[in-house]
């Protein structure tokens, strides 16, 4: 029992340690992915051509991702979003019996609950978030209409769990794909991002 | 209980404003993953008192709380203090926290029991006679495999007394400030490189002592990656840490500051194991660092060795000196045939003249000083006569000097005037007195290094107040004998009248101002080589045809046509003189020795000069090859040089081998190079290269901060 939990650390440091190297970088082509919706329909990147893509990782468990949730500040984003025709995807990577995870229809329910009308997509093997290097719930990724990655880090600037924070916090996600819209460049490209660690 | 908690925490969150109308704990409070408490190490208070509380944590198993830093995930914990008024509560002091792994992320945090301290004064006019009730809202993330926010309010009355008297917590709490780690007035710098910051931290504590387990602990988040290992090198009292670049660095970072830790404890503070350093605590540390970083490499001793008044008096000489220099002569010349012009005139007049002479000498000096105190504070190390090690400004002083001598010859003049850059120093206002003192100071400066070294040198190490007065006396030196002449107009008298024989002078001194442009050419040689010499030359010879052609045709005796078809003429030839003349990029990296010249360093190591050509035809022979891609104001270069290349070790590995040495100079910007360290996906320096010497055989990229043991494992694999 010990030696296989030992050989899970080595092998989960490892992939670590690979997609670290490969991790997704500012500048350059997003990695390509392919995840199941909560209602099992299969979703890519390459599904959303020409288009502006948020990533977000989420943790309905975690105290930084419900300071988002609980009064609907993540879901007005999102509806935001969608209005300026930026694709949005939730992305939760934790794995089974780990903080976080749900099967699909716990999702479903989940989000219903929530009123989130975002798609959400299940990474209960961790690849995806691997691929972009996810540290955080929520770590936020957006992506251009040429499909390059043009930011990486948190949701905003001030670090809490409060949600009254919010109103007084500087948004990156919406200042990076408002700045990639306009043709300009992202002024924040990376930040540190805050928030729970991702329950591989 | 836990849910009734855990739905009041949910409550708290979401509206802030709530707290404060909460109900205030004594005593120990469980929370779901803590026991909290808020403890003093006194009993009893009496007013002007000053001590510690402290907001006591003892976490369950495996749950911690954060650093001020967290690491890669998590927050520290908060706190607001309500207290009557008078009395204060200092910061929240934060332990030296660990490294706690929940693979793959590591957290600065604290596991167990933790005391987060805090000072208290109680004023002098404030009545606790009938005890002191202190109060904290405290807010915290603690964190397991998941994390959860948690807050109390916690309250702690003390009874009032006379004798304030130690509590059972007096103790732990004082056990706890001396295990703080102490602030240490270091020399720290930092360099960021590619892919990790070097810093150095240099303080006396740390000679000779050994290290278990040391790392730098960044209270600055983003910044340095905490889940990768940090790897240091050790030279007398100095450490550097290569310490790994987080992935979301980004921009710049203009301090560090943090908790060296060491295991095994620093002698030098009593064995305790942690130490706080800041890049910022002190400037003149600062600068004690980089010199004893210099040190190893050069040879300031003379710097150390001058007390502020030897330096004085030999700047005050080193002033008057600068009179008898060939670059001031002429000015000297021209300045006292103006003396010897208003000797006629008022005494008073003649000293004021002298005043502003000394005025502009003066203002001049400061101005230098200020650029080079300036320079200094961004990091650059330069001495006296920087400005000769820039091309452009050794143009423009040859320019200046040369068409000057050329006027002085009689070649041409500049209108109406016998002198023509001097035509204001010759002038009778105190605006002109005060610009021929600017001017003096300006074309003396190529001469002062010599003399000046030390003092300078001596000067650039002290404080920016005390440099400034160095420079003020040399100013004062330099401008004495005008003063001494303007106020004793009688010495005035003692000069020669003026004559016919003030233009054969001035013909004379012509010849000071070629010997001063000979030694410029001189000095532009070593930048621009041999071929750049020639363009500089031909260069000076066209601004001669450009002036004879003025002067010739320029006259106010010429027709008035003539005049400006020639001083158009004469112009257009100056501009394309001088644009031969001027130092061109290409050039100034002509200096860079033919590939392949071998060159020894002060460490007896051969090194050849960098070419792609080079290294290819030495991989085609077999032979294993180390380059050395440095630049001279890298300072971790300097350091890992000083490290690596001390030890006898690793020249005898060098010399068994048969490893030809390589050295690649990014000084100055060079695009063989540049395209060398793309070619190894780098953008800067240190990169150190091994190639072992087999066919094909891929480079070994070495790290960024080196040690000798890292470069002999490096050559076991030839």
């Amino acid at each position: 029992m010990r030696i296989t939990k030992l050989l899970g650390i080595l092998v989960a440091a490892a992939a670590m340690f690979v997609s670290a190297a490969q991790a997704a970088k500012i500048g350059e082509t997003a990695p390509d992915f392919k995840l199941l919706d909560i209602k099992g329909k299969e979703v890519s990147l390459g599904d959303f051509p020409d288009q502006v893509v948020v990533l977000e990782w989420v943790n309905y468990g975690c105290p930084f991702v419900k300071k988002f949730y609980n009064e609907g500040h993540m879901q007005a984003m999102q509806e935001a979003a969608k209005e300026k025709g930026v694709v949005w995807l939730s992305i939760c990577s934790s794995a089974p019996g780990n903080q976080g995870h749900m099967t699909a229809d716990e999702w479903v329910d989940a989000a219903k609950g929530k009123g989130v009308n975002a798609n959400v997509l299940i990474d209960e093997k961790g690849e995806v978030g691997k691929l972009y290097g996810a540290v955080t719930t929520p770590h936020m990724f957006v992506i251009d209409e040429k499909g390059v990655l043009a930011y990486n880090g948190a949701i905003d600037s001030v670090k809490s769990t409060k949600t009254a924070d919010i109103a007084t916090a500087k948004n990156y996600v919406v200042a990076a794909y408002e700045s990639v819209l306009d043709g300009g460049s992202v002024e924040s490209a990376i930040t540190k991002p805050y928030g729970c660690s991702v329950k591989y | 209980m836990i849910r009734f908690f855990k739905l009041a925490a949910v409550f708290l969150i979401s509206s802030a404003s709530t707290l404060f109308a909460q109900e205030f704990e004594t005593g120990e409070v469980d929370r779901e993953h803590a026991r909290v408490e808020l403890v003093s190490e006194i009993d009893q208070v009496a007013t002007g008192d000053t001590f510690d509380v402290a907001l006591r944590f003892d976490m369950i198993d495996h749950w911690h709380l954060y650093w001020t830093n967290p690491g890669d995930t998590g927050m520290p914990p908060s706190v607001e203090w309500i207290v009557p008024e008078g009395v204060t509560v200092g910061e929240l002091e934060f332990p030296t926290p660990e490294r706690i792994l929940t693979e793959p992320f590591v957290s600065y945090a604290y596991e167990g029991e933790v005391f987060f301290l805090s000072k208290v004064s109680v004023g002098e006019d404030v009545d606790v006679s009938n005890g002191l009730r202190i109060q904290v809202v405290a807010n915290w993330l603690a964190c397991a495999d998941i994390c959860v926010p948690g807050d109390a309010n916690l309250q702690l009355d003390i009874t009032g007394g006379e004798n304030s008297s130690e509590s059972k917590w007096s103790d732990v709490i004082s056990e706890t400030r001396a295990s703080q780690a102490q602030p240490i007035a270091a020399g720290m710098q930092f360099e960021v490189l590619e892919n990790s910051i070097s810093l150095s931290i240099n303080w006396a504590g740390l000679e000779g002592e050994s290290f278990e387990d040391l790392y730098f602990y960044a209270e600055q988040e983003g910044v340095v990656d905490s889940a990768k290992k940090q790897t240091y090198s050790q030279n007398g009292s100095t450490v550097i840490i290569s310490l790994p670049k987080s992935e979301y660095f980004s921009g710049s970072v203009e301090k560090l500051s943090g908790i060296l830790y060491n295991k095994s404890g620093f002698s030098a503070v009593g064995g305790s194991q942690a130490i706080f350093v800041d890049s910022e605590m002190e400037a003149g540390s600062i600068v004690e660092a980089t010199s004893s970083i210099e040190a190893t490499s050069a040879s300031p001793e003379n710097e150390s060795d001058l007390t502020l008044g030897k330096a004085l008096v030999f700047a005050f000489l080193g002033g008057l000196i600068l009179n008898l220099m060939p670059c001031v002569f002429p000015i000297l010349s021209i300045k006292i045939m103006g003396f010897v012009q208003q000797s006629g005139e008022d005494k008073k007049k003649v000293f004021s003249h002298g005043l502003a002479f000394t005025v502009g000498v003066l203002v001049s000096f400061w101005a230098l000083a200020g650029t080079l105190i300036a320079l200094r504070s961004t990091g650059d190390r330069l001495g006296w006569g920087f400005q000769l090690q820039s091309p452009e400004f050794v143009a423009v002083l040859l320019v200046i000097m040369f068409v000057f001598g050329l006027s002085l010859m009689g070649v041409f003049e500049f209108g109406t005037s016998a002198i023509g850059l001097a035509s204001k120093v010759k002038g009778s206002g105190y605006g002109s007195s005060f610009f021929s003192g600017v001017l003096a100071t300006a074309v003396a400066t190529p001469c002062t290094g010599p003399f000046m070294g030390p003092a300078l040198a001596f000067a650039l190490s002290l404080s920016a107040l005390q440099s400034l007065t160095v420079f003020s006396v040399l100013a004062l030196g330099m401008a004495a004998p005008y003063l001494i002449l303007s106020a004793n107009p009688k010495l005035v008298e003692a000069l020669p009248r003026p004559g016919a024989w003030m233009e054969t002078f001035k013909q004379a001194m012509a010849f000071p101002m070629f010997a001063t442009c000979v030694w410029l050419v001189w000095l532009m040689g070593a930048h621009v080589g041999v071929d750049g010499l020639a363009g500089v030359l031909g260069g000076l010879l066209i601004l001669s045809i450009a002036a004879w052609a003025y002067g010739k045709w320029s006259a106010p005796h010429r027709k008035p046509t003539t005049r400006r078809v020639s001083m158009i003429v004469s112009l257009v030839i100056a501009v394309a003189g001088l644009w031969m003349l001027y130092p061109k990029s290409s050039d100034t990296e002509g200096t860079v020795a033919t590939s392949g010249a071998k060159s020894a360093d002060k460490y007896g190591l051969v090194w050849e000069t960098f070419s792609p050509e080079l290294v290819a035809s030495l991989r085609a022979e077999g032979k294993p090859v180390y380059i050395d891609f440095t630049a001279k104001w890298c300072l971790t270069c300097k350091a890992n040089k000083t490290v690596v290349f001390n030890s006898e070790e690793v020249k005898d590995r060098f010399e068994e081998l048969g490893v030809v040495l390589v050295k690649a100079d990014w000084t100055k910007r060079d695009p063989v190079i540049t395209d060398a360290l793309e070619s190894f996906k780098r953008s800067g320096v240190p990169l150190n290269v091994l190639y072992t010497g087999t066919e094909n055989g891929e480079p070994l990229l070495l790290p960024e901060l080196l040690k000798p043991s890292i470069v002999l494992d490096a050559l076991d694999k030839i």
